[in-house]
């Protein structure tokens, strides 16, 4: 049964289409594994087994009288406890939300049912996808497989930690500062933040709206783009949508970078936010593999760090009290403590302030497009590998830089894939990012690097 | 830790990188630097309509000085015609044709 939950979605999609493997037997496979060792880790905080076995047995039916209608047909899979499901409860592990059953599904789970997949449930988050982790929400926080004393990160903490522990082999997480990125860079899997606007968020539970994009995490980006395929298209319910034509991301991903310009902001790295010495060796490695397939690799000069972070985390605390003002007047004791301080002093912005942050956002956009403009992509580590779960100080919000951020000011397509493990067999993580809605080249590059290095072959042991 | 840097703006266009280099020091975040007390900042928060219970005050100003710490830093001093990043286009909200 294990081999089974440890399939790619693309594994997983050619035995079905060959008829060698039944979606009933790989669901039940997820929900054994879920069942016996998600105790391990609070991945999940509902879970759909009587839905879940009926989708299975509806496409096992379909498949067998007509082929699948796509990759995803009898696919198991799991959404943040963000994206609103019609009669499931959506909380995003709040209070706030604890009885909140929706009436419609969310435009991302509307598009992967509609590609025949098989709902498992919903993933533990950050509360309202920001302030985390907390032991005193809805639920405890989720942990990470590869060491259950460590972080997944966050916010879409359960969605990293339920795919990599095999759980599921797709879910889809939301990404306001880094919070598919961290996840999958601090669970050794791939996660992308597509493009602003590719993916509708269209009842996706609201971080910061000028920032949040919805996305899918998966074990590798060949993975990551067959979801990306389902999931992306122009939604006109989202005023953000982009209405763009969406290319063959699977087409994509030929294995060839030779010839591809790779831009490193060394200043970021270097001085900035200077990086560990093994998270260094592992980068440097990563891009080797890189020169080794034929890119080239040169260093890119970017707008201060600080500043992407300044611009994005006063926008954000002002569009959050804006979203929870009503709540934090009326029973503020129903924020998890850590939510509560990072958006209580957003009513306190002027108005001034807030657009002098949205001009700011102009010109960081601006510069990020125009260095993208001289390579193809941009390469940096995610993060550094997981630290133990333990309260973060909430100022740390207001505090910590992000190698993350800065490509949600700028709306670019960045990819976390796993680059490797450190002494404590903790991830390494590479970040890939990609100009304006080339979320091909992204996943090609990532794709290209994971069938090159042997990363994908190692699982953790719960 | 973070720390000031020197001309990194060779890449950038002119104009570009002159907005982002504005200082801090100032234009509007100037005001932001002045000293606030706690009284000031809990009326602040009456003003926004947060009239907290006692628990939460302290967590509200320690919150806020972090946050006005990174207001202060933006950039001001912009011409006029500046956008902000959010523009209205309102062929979005056009009803869609059957």
């Amino acid at each position: 049964m294990s081999e089974l939950a440890f399939l790619t979605i693309a594994e997983a999609s050619r035995l079905i289409a060959g008829r060698k493997l039944s979606p009933v037997e790989l669901t039940e496979a997820y929900l054994g594994r879920i069942a016996a060792l998600d105790s391990q880790l609070d991945s999940f905080v509902t879970l759909t087994a009587e839905r879940a076995r009926a989708e299975a047995k509806q496409a096992e039916t379909a498949i067998m009288s007509a082929g699948p209608r796509g990759p995803l047909h009898g696919i198991p899979y799991c959404l943040k406890d963000i994206f609103d499901t019609a009669g499931i409860r959506t909380t995003a592990m709040s209070k706030l939300l604890a009885d909140n059953v929706p009436v419609r599904d969310s435009a991302c789970q509307e598009k992967l049912a509609a590609a025949g997949g098989i709902l498992l449930g919903k993933n533990a988050t950050w509360e309202f996808a920001h302030g985390g982790p907390s032991w005193d929400i809805l639920f405890p926080p989720a942990r990470n497989p590869w060491d259950r004393t460590c972080s997944p990160a966050g916010s879409s903490s359960g969605s990293a930690a339920a795919v990599a522990a095999g759980f599921a082999p797709a879910t889809l997480g939301s990404d306001t500062g880094g919070s598919i990125r961290g996840p999958a860079a601090a669970c050794g899997i791939a996660g992308l933040k597509p493009t602003y606007g590719l993916v509708s968020r269209r009842g996706v539970l609201p971080n910061c709206f000028s920032h949040d994009h919805a996305g899918p995490l998966a074990w590798t980006a060949e993975d990551v783009a067959i979801l990306l395929q389902a999931i992306a298209g122009h939604d006109a319910e989202d005023p953000a949508s982009a209405d763009v034509s969406i290319p063959d991301y699977a087409s994509a991903l030929t294995g060839d970078v030779e010839g591809l310009v790779i831009g490193v902001p060394e200043r970021w790295l270097d001085d900035e936010m200077p990086l560990s010495a093994p998270t260094r060796a592992a980068f440097e490695a990563a891009l080797e593999v890189f020169r080794g397939l034929g890119a080239k690799v040169r260093p890119v000069t970017l707008p201060p760090l600080q500043q992407f972070d300044d611009c994005k985390r006063t926008i954000a605390v002002v569009e959050l009290f804006t979203i929870h003002g009503k709540d934090l007047r009326t029973r503020p004791e129903l924020f998890g403590a850590s939510l509560r301080y990072r958006i209580i002093a957003g009513g306190l912005v002027r108005a001034e302030e807030y657009l002098l942050a949205m001009r700011l956002r102009t010109d960081l956009a601006r510069s990020l497009q125009s260095v993208l403009s001289t390579v193809d992509l941009l390469m940096l580590p995610t993060s550094e590998p997981a630290g133990k779960l333990a309260p973060v100080p909430p100022a740390s919000l207001f505090t910590r830089p992000s190698f993350t951020t800065p490509f949600n000011v700028g709306g670019n397509p960045a990819l976390s894939i796993c680059s490797g493990f450190n002494d404590a067999k903790l991830p390494f993580s590479l970040q890939i990012v990609g100009r304006l809605f080339d979320d091909a080249t992204v996943l090609r590059a990532g794709d290209a690097y994971e069938k090159a290095t042997p990363w994908r072959s190692m699982r953790p042991v719960l | 830790m973070m720390r000031e840097f020197g001309d990194w703006s060779g890449a950038l266009p002119g104009t570009m990188a002159s907005a982002l280099q504005s200082s801090s020091a100032t234009g509007e975040a100037r005001a932001m630097t002045e000293p606030i007390t706690d009284d000031d900042i809990l009326r602040l928060a009456r003003l926004a309509g947060l009239d907290l219970p006692a628990a939460y005050r302290a967590e509200l100003i320690e919150a806020y000085g972090h946050v006005r710490a990174m207001v202060a830093r933006l950039p001001g001093g912009r011409p006029h015609g500046d956008e902000p990043a959010h523009v209205f286009v309102p062929a979005v909200f056009q009803p869609r044709r059957p």
